[in-house]
């Protein structure tokens, strides 16, 4: 095998890589020989969260409830039922989920205050910066001053909620339909909700190549029955 | 309304495409907390608080993994499921003997475990 390094440049800790990557070698090696780990199923749960959970799914609930009614209503009432439609492996334990939606006048987002709880089943694993300290403080002083940074700019009359996650909820946003989608198939839709639109941080928005073509055809993809 | 400013001047930075796990061993000790919570060794919550803990530790990093791994090891050996001295001793025989890379290693183009020279090697006095 060859000898590349793991880039090291990213890491901030106070242990090399290396020790660290032997001491979870360490545990995972004694709790297997006491019986207690399966390395198979191991193999599988990293598989699931590396290929198979993520803001895909997410995506699909959101570009369903804005083309179902009925979808949408059970999502609003009932997110972890609505969400079991569709099939999506569960988190970690019978964690309830909770949709927040978005409309003109009301904008969600989401934190969690004192660690890192998210939405597994739906957005898969948070990325590194919902873990931060900078998030996690910034999320709940100056929440404008980080939707900027995701380069969304709300309007002033615009009220935010900002939610904090907790062991027994985990919040998903309903992010607002952006305008000019009427004409999209909800597989296309999906493609343009963001990871970071279902946590708050972030607006979805209209695809360029939509609008071009909605401008191209003087609006004939706009479906307006 | 908050009076510290000091909040505002930290930057977010999001990154661009992101890996789920920045290294194998992050994906290791993931899968073994949520692997032995299902299996019914500790709550899942149990492991939730012993993570905020480890975050709130005033000397705590920001690897989020490594603090992930302390809230594990912590808990089992409150548990009495595995002591620290167990750990220790387990990591003293993997240095005197480094494993060999394992089939199920994830990432092909990587090596499983970097060991870098010990710092002042090669000019041993």
């Amino acid at each position: 095998m060859a000898t590349s390094h793991h880039d090291h440049e990213h890491h901030r800790h106070d242990e090399p890589e290396s020790d660290v990557a032997l001491r979870v070698k360490a545990l995972e090696s004694l709790l297997t020989s006491k019986g207690l780990l399966d390395a198979q199923a191991l193999d599988m749960l990293v598989d699931t969260y590396e290929k198979r959970v993520g803001p895909r799914n997410g995506a699909k609930v959101v570009a369903r409830a804005w083309t179902d009614p009925g979808f949408k209503k059970r999502l609003l009432e009932d997110a972890t039922a609505a969400v079991n439609e569709l099939g999506f492996p569960p988190g970690p334990e019978g964690i309830n989920l909770i949709v927040l939606e978005n409309t003109p006048k009301v904008h969600n987002m989401v934190v969690c205050t004192l660690c890192s709880c998210y939405p597994w089943s739906t957005l898969g694993l948070p990325p590194v910066w919902y873990k931060s300290t900078a998030y996690r403080s910034r999320a709940v002083s100056d929440p404008r001053g980080v939707m900027r940074e995701f380069g969304a700019e709300l309007a002033d009359d615009v009220e935010i909620r900002v939610w904090d996650s907790s062991a027994e909820v985990r919040y998903l946003v309903l992010p607002e339909r952006p305008a000019g989608t009427a004409g999209m198939s909800e597989e296309e839709l999906a493609e343009i909700v963001t990871r970071d639109s279902m946590i708050g941080v972030a607006t979805v928005n209209p695809p360029k190549r939509a609008a071009r073509r909605r401008r191209a055809g003087n609006g004939r993809a706009e479906h307006r029955a | 309304m908050s009076a510290d400013d000091s909040d505002r001047k930290i930057p977010i930075r999001p990154e661009e495409d992101e890996p789920v796990f920045r290294t194998p061993w992050e994906a290791r000790v993931f899968s073994i907390a949520v692997q032995l919570s299902r299996r019914g060794l500790f709550s899942w919550e149990d492991f939730r608080q012993r993570l905020i803990a480890e975050i709130a530790r005033p000397d705590a990093n920001e690897d989020y993994y490594q603090n992930w791994l302390r809230a594990l090891e912590g808990l089992l050996d409150d548990k009495g499921t595995l002591i620290a001295e167990e750990i220790d001793r387990e990591l003293a025989e993997l240095r005197a003997n480094p494993p060999a890379p394992q089939h199920h290693s994830h990432e092909p183009d990587k090596p499983l475990l970097v060991f870098p020279p010990a710092p002042g090697s090669g000019e041993r006095r």
